[in-house]
């Protein structure tokens, strides 16, 4: 019995190293436009859509382009592998991963965080409107 | 106010039915009786007054009666009665509701059927419903409101804002994105399956309470199953949703939303694992224990992290925070403390009676793939939870999908081959030799199937690997089902469900790792050929009473109508976009709607380029810049006329348009305008080049189009989806099969 319990022991123990690992390899740090500068590897930047610069989806290289201006307000172009998300218009804020090529942040997957998608409302704190 | 004291009746006798049903389980309780009694009242009139509040909140929402905040922040009065329906679990007051309604039905019926686990089972259940009552409550003691009442007025809501006793005329009506047959039946089959997961927690704490570890086994035993038959439909149906509304291509995200109800399914199926083997041998009594309680502290868990806001800046789909935090984490804090608390209290008493089977065993092999199941579960839960914890040291730490992909495939894999051999030592029960002589069939079958694959076009390493457990798993599973249909079909439910899980795994090894995804653009009214079919753009059209665009899809004579879903939606202030999908035995062709370009047409050019003396084509007129002549040169305010002739239809005319520049460097520009109203307007001059841009609008309409409007849409094809529903469905009806076997054969207690 003991046997066993130490090869189930060490069963958990190589699936626990094998995931810490293959979750690390995954990982991606939150941070701002400067901090992706210097960063290894993909990054997350949240921002907000900067409306006023162009945004554009071009058919060719199925890539969607707009402006991101992350939290300490740096604006930058953000090239999304991808077409432009449902509710981009609606979001309040997005998370884009990627990293920076050439200044341009090139992103693999972008989440649009809309506040009305289940509920509608804040509990408090929220003018009615009719 | 009638209405919110039926809720606050309802907590009371919950409360009652706890404090009873738990006074009663005392031994040496004189009065067992009378309080059982009372207790099973309380609970029973709980039960009638919550079935009550589910029938107002009915009510309200099909009479719009939109001073109450939920019905005018869910509905409104366009919605058909099907959508009024789901509008009820559209947030979370009703959906709360929801399961606590669900919670006092299966209440019931446990009630009526655990004979001397009642008081236990049950002081646990009205627990838990007490718990989940207090988050509708909308109680004010003092400064603090316990629960968000789906019975709130607009006026309690904006005080100060609206008049009392304001009506608004509409409500606001229902997510479009849940307009949707599957988000009607969706949420109340998956909170059966979080109700009924409440039961094998109930039941596992009770025999701990008791020191009873083996008698709990079968009553909970097809409660067990029945959780893990809603929660795998309500998944299933969830990953559907996703892939045929949302649009982007896939089922299944690993958001915390989507993983708060895969996690207490692998934890449901381990245990059920667990269980079948406590039962054949008597051993893994902790194991059973732990997973049970760890099913239901992980449907808990997940609410409190998709309905507290904690991870409202990770998840697409996590409910905003309605201000039941605190509520929450009392919640999973008490019945995580009383599960794990108890377990560890009696861990040493808990006899491990010594595992006599072989290795060689189907036994082992259930006893590895629940640990396998459980080992998943916990993993993914870490994961979800990995922002939440990392957050407070700093930077919050994401765990995307590929994380979750890579820890999910040698777990896959190994449970794969587990299933399959584990179902073929059920039949070789004479031990090595005879398995390998069963081996055989099999694994050559696997073998060669492997081959194929890798010849098709696998080549990544783990999925190759997965591709072969899984289908040595499938012949294993089929040749089991072929010996037993005959004689012993009733058996047959293990086989049929591990059958399904082999089918989902080839699944999600085609559509996850081998689609293909590319964009076109398709101009109105031209075929452009995309995955070997020939498709054709042919302006709008309506699905489901939303705007679509039609596209017509032909290959070998085939024709077949495709209306992607792309309106704009005055709720969401949005465009809606939802794919259509072209479904054929061996592939799905996907098309999810990206943008459409207007048509620009020559009567309406935005800029030409003329060089001096030019003429140039304009559909069916022509075109000539003739001269410029300076007004004035004066530099505060330059004036140039541009003359031009028009012929058109033989006719010339000639226009004269004027640019200036102003004194603060601000071009002025004049058009010029033809008597049958052709307007030209100079939009630039490039002085050093020589060139001027002009736009020319009012041509004749005879003029063919330039630019038709097109259509730009991603195309994905998705090589045998259909095994992912085909297989979860099949699972589904193998987990049918077995409880439907225990139900006939009375082994259960209902």
């Amino acid at each position: 019995m003991n046997k066993k319990l130490l090869a189930g022991g060490l069963f958990i123990v190589a699936f626990a190293v094998y995931g810490i690992f293959a979750f690390k390899e995954n990982v991606n740090p939150y941070t701002n436009f400067k901090g992706a500068e210097t960063a290894w590897g993909a990054v997350q930047i949240k921002g907000v859509w900067d409306q006023s610069k162009e945004s554009s989806y071009s058919v060719e290289d199925h890539t969607f382009t707009f402006w991101l201006k992350d939290e300490t307000g740096e604006i930058r172009q953000v090239l999304f592998h991808g077409s432009k998300p449902n509710n981009f218009e609606h979001a309040t804020s997005i998370v884009v991963k990627g990293s920076l090529e050439n200044n341009v942040f090139s992103s693999d997957r972008i989440l649009v965080k809309c506040p009305s998608k289940y509920q509608s409302e804040q509990a408090d704190g929220i003018k009615f409107q009719s | 106010m009638i209405y919110k004291s039926l809720v606050v009746f309802a907590l009371i006798f919950f409360s009652l039915s706890t404090i009873g049903f738990f006074l009663a389980t005392r031994k040496k309780e004189d009065r067992f009786d009378q309080w059982m009694l009372v207790s099973r009242l309380s609970f029973a009139l709980g039960t009638v007054l919550i079935t009550a509040v589910f029938a107002v909140l009915i009510y309200l929402l099909t009479t719009h009666q939109f001073q109450y905040n939920y019905i005018y922040s869910y509905s409104s009065m366009d919605l058909p009665l099907k959508y009024l329906v789901s509008t009820f679990w559209a947030g979370q007051e009703g959906s709360f509701i929801l399961w606590i309604f669900l919670l006092g039905l299966i209440g019931l019926f446990v009630m009526q059927s655990s004979k001397d686990y009642e008081p236990y089972v049950m002081s646990i259940f009205s627990l838990a419903i007490t718990f989940l009552i207090t988050m509708i409550a909308g109680i004010h003691i003092g400064d603090i409101t316990i629960g968000s009442s789906p019975f709130k007025t607009i006026y309690e809501a904006f005080p100060g804002q609206v008049p009392a006793g304001f009506i608004p005329p509409d409500g606001r009506g229902l997510n479009p994105l849940l307009q949707n047959y599957w988000m009607t039946i969706h949420p109340p089959i998956l909170f059966t399956g979080f109700a009924s997961a409440l039961v094998p927690f109930a039941f596992a704490l009770a025999a701990l309470w008791r020191e009873k570890y083996d008698d709990w086994i079968r009553p909970a035993m097809p409660w067990t199953l029945w959780s893990a038959l809603a929660l795998g439909t309500g998944i299933m149906l969830g990953g559907y949703w996703a892939y045929e509304t949302l649009g982007w291509g896939g089922y299944w995200a690993w958001d915390p939303v989507e993983n708060g109800s895969l996690v207490p399914w692998l934890a449901t199926v381990a245990c059920i694992h667990t269980m079948l083997v406590q039962r054949k041998t008597g051993t893994l009594k902790r194991f059973s224990i732990f997973t049970a309680l760890f099913a239901f502290v992980m449907v808990v868990y997940s609410t409190f992290l998709t309905r507290s806001g904690v991870l409202a800046d990770f998840s697409v789909h996590s409910f905003s925070s309605l201000g039941l935090y605190n509520q929450l984490l009392l919640f999973i804090l008490t019945f995580a403390g009383l599960g794990i608390g108890l377990l560890i209290y009696r861990w040493k008493r808990i006899p491990y009676p010594k595992y006599t089977k072989e290795i060689y065993s189907r036994e082992f092999a259930m006893i590895v793939g629940a640990l396998l199941l459980t080992l998943l579960s916990i993993a993914t839960i870490i994961g979800t939870s990995l922002p939440v914890f990392t957050k407070m040291w700093g930077q919050p730490v994401i765990i995307d999908a590929a994380g979750f992909n890579s820890v999910a495939l040698p777990i896959a894999t190994l449970i794969a081959l587990l299933i399959g051999v584990g179902q073929l030592l059920w039949f070789s029960k004479t031990g090595l030799k005879t398995l390998a002589i069963n081996l055989i069939v099999p694994g050559s079958l696997a073998l060669v199937s492997t081959i194929i694959v890798i010849i098709l076009g696998i080549r990544h390493f783990g999925m190759i690997l997965l591709a072969f457990s899984a289908l040595f798993a499938l012949f294993s599973n089929l040749m089991v089902l072929f010996r037993i249909i005959k004689g012993h079909a009733q058996l047959a439910g293990g086989a049929v469900a591990h059958i399904g899980i082999a089918l989902l795994l080839i699944g999600f090894i085609t559509s996850g790792k081998y689609d293909e995804i590319q964009s076109y653009a398709l101009p109105k009214d031209k075929e452009v050929e995309v995955f070997g079919y020939n498709l054709t753009y042919k302006g709008p059209s309506e699905r489901d009473g939303k705007g679509a665009f039609r596209i017509v899809a032909t290959k070998n004579g085939n024709e077949y109508q495709l209306d992607p879903i792309f309106y704009f939606s005055e709720y969401s202030e949005a465009w809606m976009k939802s794919p259509d999908i072209l479904v054929q035995p061996t592939y799905d062709i996907y098309i999810a709607p990206v943008t459409l370009e207007k048509a620009e047409s020559e009567t309406n050019l935005n800029s030409l380029q003329f060089k001096k003396l030019e003429t140039k084509q304009v559909g069916s007129s022509k075109l000539t810049f003739a001269r410029f002549k300076p007004l004035s040169m004066n530099p505060d305010d330059i004036q140039i006329q541009l003359d031009f002739a028009l012929e058109q239809n033989g006719k010339v005319d000639s226009i004269s348009a004027i640019y200036g520049i102003g004194p603060d460097r601000i071009p002025v520009s004049t058009p010029g305008k033809t008597k049958a109203g052709v307007l030209l307007t100079v939009k630039n001059i490039d002085a050093s080049n020589g060139l001027i841009v002009v736009s020319i609008d009012g041509l004749d309409d005879s003029s063919p189009v330039q630019k038709p409007e097109t259509l730009i849409v991603e195309a994905s094809k998705k090589p045998f989806i259909g095994l992912v529903w085909l297989g979860t469905l099949i699972t589904m009806g193998g987990l049918s099969l077995s409880i439907f076997r225990r139900w006939k054969n009375k082994q259960i207690a209902i």
